[in-house]
């Protein structure tokens, strides 16, 4: 049986800087991810707060970094299924079938080239498409095909064309056990999808009303659409809305927590916008901008010179114009009690906050979870400890964070493992 | 480095050219495949791609596979900054098998698409020669070797305040040991000063006490007390630190208290931002220890007291013998370490004279003040009464020396304006009007805001949400009009007013109050002097600059140097553990390898050319890095330069001034390589 120092659940920016700082002290790490490519969230952002550097480029050396290091095994679209026991945690994992030889497969896409079936893709939001056989996104680590079953018409034109003989349509589910000194869990949040559920704001309604991670994907130059446009008719927008807190301290959402991200990226968004559209509005409804790390507040300044609209007011309804797909926003006082005029946008972006997931932590942890159902911790000069000796956590994973305070707490995370795992020696 | 880099010396120069688009960042201005095009058959090059992003893995890719299959023995990669991603792009020539300085960078992005983005064609061009340039010199590298230097398994940090104490932990469990130095003569810090803090309501002994006791406890640390980092030489890995401390607290423990407080009160200097049990009076330099300090016996802090003796004079003849007036000159001696942590903290911003009324009425103190007050060692903890009088209206005023606009609010001496969000001000400032609430129901009290961020965990939910259930008012005004606070008359029933324009409504209130809070921010430290030894960088915001804040957010210019909490930038005592273990993490990767590489980029002497003229030496900034030797040449002696690998910074100095072509030249950037470059910046396109 495999055993490692550590074992990291979760391979977006928190697990693979948690993950490299302790290869990097020469400890043997094993990163899973139940996704098919490493990356996380953050892979799927176009440019990040407050340096505007492009996130695939702080993102992707980093994924290589964790993918070449000696020390650190990668696996990916591989489930947690439990995490037992104690000095060492045995952890059961299921290799699911990607129904691809990764031992032969050379990411060609070839497969992906001649496959005859379009599936709207899920790193795109939905906005673009993938094949049913695919690499999920062109930076993925690693560089091995997936064929996804649910939309396969079995024409078998992928086996035919592949050079390597790498499809196997008959691939099963691995299951394998592996030991580990320690466990960090770096499962992220996941982004509500409260609005689309229930219809606020004609979430999931009108096309034209689409959330912040969708938007994310149109401002990467190679996002789906080559540009901004909006998904009813493909038009250059005009005038952008922002809808900040949606689905945050709300609690008819059922989240009364701020997200924490949400102001920073609606600006950076509204920024890009700005710079990309030689002619539009964006205007951001907010209750209060919460520009508060380092940098931050100097950020919002900018977009206001650059003049991006600030209205410190809720949005109680949304309707649209049939004929034109643009929106109608009532804008309502922030106590909700008046309601102060309408306004017409051609297109709504919904900043959606940040939730737990409800695959947080593996099966066989007792670890406790806060009100807020994230990870609990009560060591305040300990923040990434929790209450499970050699069980660490960082991240979104221990409630929403920006990617400079989760790279710091994965940091931190790391430097306590390594202790824990030093004091196991003696 | 690998053992089997290949060797060179017979094989011409095969170079690959890898032009980046940075995901748009580049290619929205720069036409790449132009620029691809203008290179692929320029002398030497073999093969040259452009990818959307190099970095990537899938890029790194192909560098790896051009080494090792198609005999590519010189790499350009054309890019970002290389301060980015050129221990990126050395890691992909390291695992292709070839030497990782065979390796030449062209940045195109800050240098050519962001400083030209309205001129396409122009900035084109400039692309095209950049990396002509990058391919000549390229063409001319020779395989090196960095330089190897056994770490020293020891760690200094500046600073006994939460982070340092959090350090210092970390790396002593780690088995690294650890010197920490602290200027005031206790430990606790800034935290020590609050009586309770925010999130985990966590009262500051239960934060301060574990760590000191653990600390005094772990034999890899040393604490030094009332001590000074006064130099600094070598390098990462491997320095030289000399430290001045002073070993007499001042004040003999036996002292009994009205003694003391006799010559507590005789002390002439107040410490600006320190203040008593009661809150209101400034520390002096006698004080006595807050709850949280380490050690728990009053001390003279000798880096504030000027020696004048009035504290010996104010006490009894019989009890002079009990304080040490002069602790005579201090002691000095050097350290061996590793690395270099800086945690030297913030202060809070001290508002001027007058400014919402501030030290011209009584009625007007900052939030730690009032924290304190409202303590159960505080003047309000049983009564809200100043001077006799009832307070029944209490104004907090967020945003004080914090988010200022340059024109609006007043600069401080130095022309500044704290142009930043102080981060903690905020739900520091709904906890304590919650307990004000708490404690005295019947009193009404107003927060005037900006913005509130309540953005931490469970800061909503627990301070701001509760805030509104119990009562507390909340105004909104706009940045470009704060609050105007002026003294009402002797026979008003309320002491202040304060003036507001609501943003919601656009009304002017007029509020009356009997006292004001101002819910100040949080500042640098001034130390100039540290800034100056460690060669610190210093944002536009004065807080000590990280080199990234993403990809080495606690590392600084100087790989050896790191820094832990607020003296980066304002964080809560949460966050700053957090940076505090992050910047261990990285001193025990550094630490935990026996040794550090440093890079080859360093001067060489001809010793057949150089005639000893000293030229190179008086120029030179870095200490030792090159001395002047005698060698016996044909029988004769002669003086010739000689350098110092680990101590010299390749920076080309003693290059320009050497008046001998040819006798001093920095490896990895000779003269011959930037002739060749800039013979083809200069070419016909």
């Amino acid at each position: 049986m495999d055993s490692y120092s550590s074992i990291v659940v979760g391979a977006g920016i928190a697990g693979i800087q948690a993950a490299l700082d302790l290869a990097d002290q020469g400890y043997r790490i094993l990163l899973v991810d139940k996704e098919p490519s490493i990356g996380g969230k953050m892979i799927q952002l176009s440019k990040v707060f407050p340096t505007l550097d492009c996130s695939s480029c702080i993102t992707t050396p980093k994924m290589s970094a964790a993918a070449h290091h000696p020390n650190i095994t990668v696996l990916s679209y591989t489930d947690v299924l439990s995490i037992q026991g104690e000095k060492p945690f045995i952890a059961n994992l299921k290799k699911k079938a990607r129904l691809v030889d990764e031992t032969k497969c050379i990411g060609c896409r070839q497969c992906e080239y001649d496959c005859p079936s379009d599936v709207p893709s899920e790193f795109e939001m939905g906005l673009g498409a993938r094949k049913a056989i695919y690499i999920p996104f062109q930076t993925a680590i690693p560089q091995i095909a997936l064929l996804d079953l649910n939309n396969c018409i079995a024409c078998g034109r992928c086996a035919r064309v592949c050079p390597a003989n790498a499809i196997d349509y008959s691939q099963q589910d691995e299951e394998l056990t592996i030991h580990a000194d320690s466990v960090i869990i770096a499962s992220g949040f996941e982004l509500t999808q409260e609005p689309f559920k229930t219809g606020t704001w004609g979430a999931g309604k009108f096309p034209n009303v689409i959330s912040s991670l969708a938007a994310e994907r149109l401002l990467t130059p190679n996002g789906p659409y080559m540009g901004i446009r909006r998904p009813s008719d493909g038009k250059v927008p005009m005038s952008v809305a922002y809808i900040l807190c949606a689905g945050s301290r709300d609690r008819t959402m059922g989240n009364p927590a701020c997200s924490r991200i949400c102001c920073m990226y609606s600006i950076k968004q509204a920024m890009l916008i700005m710079g990309s559209l030689p002619i539009v509005r964006v205007t951001l409804y907010y209750m209060d901008i919460r520009a508060f790390g380092k940098g931050y507040d100097q950020f919002f300044e900018t977009a206001k010179a650059m003049g991006v609209e600030f209205y410190n007011r809720k949005i109680g309804e949304i309707t649209e114009d049939s004929e034109t797909k643009d929106l109608i926003l009532r804008v309502d006082s922030i106590d909700g009690n008046e309601v102060i005029k309408k306004e017409r946008h051609d297109l709504v972006i919904l900043s959606v906050g940040a939730i737990p997931g409800d695959k947080l932590v593996p099966k066989g942890l007792s670890l406790k979870l806060g009100d807020d159902n994230f990870i609990h911790c009560s060591f305040p000069t300990n923040p990434t400890l929790t209450n499970q000796e050699g069980v660490f956590s960082c991240g979104g994973a221990m409630a929403p964070k920006d990617i400079v305070d989760t790279i710091l707490e994965a940091s931190a995370t790391a430097m306590k493992t390594s202790n824990y795992l030093k004091s196991l020696k003696k | 480095m690998k053992e089997k880099t290949q060797t060179l010396k017979k094989d011409p120069p095969k170079v690959g050219v890898y032009i980046c688009h940075c995901g748009g960042n580049i290619s929205d201005v720069v036409d790449v495949e132009k620029v691809r095009k203008a290179v692929e058959n320029y002398p030497n090059v073999i093969s040259a791609h452009d990818t959307i992003f190099m970095c990537s893995n899938e890029g790194q890719e192909i560098i790896e596979q051009d080494i090792k299959e198609n005999g590519v023995n010189r790499i350009v990669v054309a890019s970002c900054t290389p301060t980015l991603h050129e221990q990126t792009f050395r890691g992909a020539i390291r695992r292709g098998g070839l030497n990782e300085f065979l390796y030449e960078h062209a940045n195109i992005r800050e240098q050519v698409s962001w400083s030209h983005a309205h001129t396409p064609e122009a900035a084109t061009d400039k692309a095209i020669r950049y990396v002509r340039a990058a391919i000549k010199k390229a063409s001319l590298l020779k395989p090196l070797e960095s330089i190897k230097v056994e770490t020293r398994k020891h760690a200094i940090i500046i600073g006994g305040g939460i982070a340092g104490l959090r350090a210092a932990i970390d790396l002593a469990e780690n088995g690294i040991m650890v010197d920490l130095i602290e200027r005031s003569p206790y430990l606790g810090g800034r935290v020590a000063q609050f009586h309770e803090l925010f999130p985990l309501r966590s009262k500051s002994v239960e934060l301060i006490e574990p760590l000191v006791q653990t600390a005094l406890k772990h034999s890899n640390i040393t604490l030094h007390l009332n001590a000074d980092l006064k130099e600094k030489s070598g390098y990462i890995g491997n320095m030289e630190v000399v430290i001045e401390k002073f070993t007499t607290r001042g004040i003999n423990p036996q002292m009994d208290n009205s003694t003391l407080q006799a010559a507590i009160k005789a002390c002439p200097i107040q410490l600006i931002d320190e203040y008593t049990e009661t809150g209101l009076s400034p520390r002096k330099a006698i004080s006595v220890p807050y709850p949280a300090n380490y050690p728990k016996t009053p001390a003279i802090d000798w880096y504030h007291c000027t020696r004048c003796g009035k504290c010996a004079e104010a006490v009894e003849e019989s009890k002079r013998h009990l304080i040490t007036t002069d602790p005579g000159p201090s002691e000095r001696f050097t350290l061996n370490t590793g690395v270099v942590i800086v945690a030297t903290g913030y202060i809070h911003y001290q508002p001027f004279e007058g400014e919402f009324g501030y030290r011209t009425s009584p009625q007007v103190v900052t939030l730690p003040q009032f924290e304190r007050m409202l303590s159960p060692t505080g003047i309000f903890n049983k009564e809200l009464e100043l001077n006799g009088k009832k307070i029944k209206k209490v104004a907090f005023i967020h945003c004080v020396g914090s988010r200022q606009i340059n024109g609006v609010h007043q600069a401080q001496s130095d022309g500044n304006v704290n142009d930043y969000c102080s981060r903690v001000c905020c739900t520091a400032t709904l906890q304590t009007a919650q307990d004000l609430k708490k404690k005295f129901p019947k009193s009404t009290v107003y927060e005037l805001y900006r913005d509130i961020r309540a953005y931490g965990r469970s800061h909503e939910e627990n301070y701001y949400e509760e805030a509104g259930k119990k009562g507390i008012v909340f105004l909104k005004y706009e940045g470009s009009f704060p609050p105007k606070v002026t003294l009402n008359t002797s026979e008003s029933v309320y002491p202040l007013t304060i003036q507001l324009t609501e943003s919601f409504s656009q009304k002017i209130l007029d509020l009356q109050v009997d006292l004001i809070v101002l819910s100040v921010g949080m500042m640098p430290r001034s130390i100039d002097s540290l800034v100056g030894e460690l060669n610190l960088s210093v944002g536009a915001d004065r807080f000590l600059l990280e080199v990234h804040p993403k990809l080495r957010p606690v590392e600084t210019a100087n790989n050896a140097i790191l820094l832990a909490g607020t003296c980066q930038a304002p964080m809560d005592s949460k966050e700053t553990s957090v940076a505090a273990s992050a910047a261990a993490s990285k001193a025990a990767i550094i630490l935990n390898k026996d040794y550090v590489e440093l890079e080859p980029f360093v001067a060489k002497v001809d010793p057949q050319k150089c005639n000893g003229t000293g030229n190179c030496i008086t120029q030179c900034e870095y200490l030792g890095a090159i001395k002047m030797v005698e060698i016996e040449h044909n029988g004769e002696t002669k003086k010739r330069a000689e350098i110092n690998p680990l101590i010299c910074k390749g920076c080309g100095a003693c290059v320009s001034v050497c008046p001998t072509e040819g006798a001093i030249d920095v490896i990895g950037y000779e003269i011959h390589q930037f002739d060749a470059m800039v013979d083809a910046f200069v070419e016909d396109l």
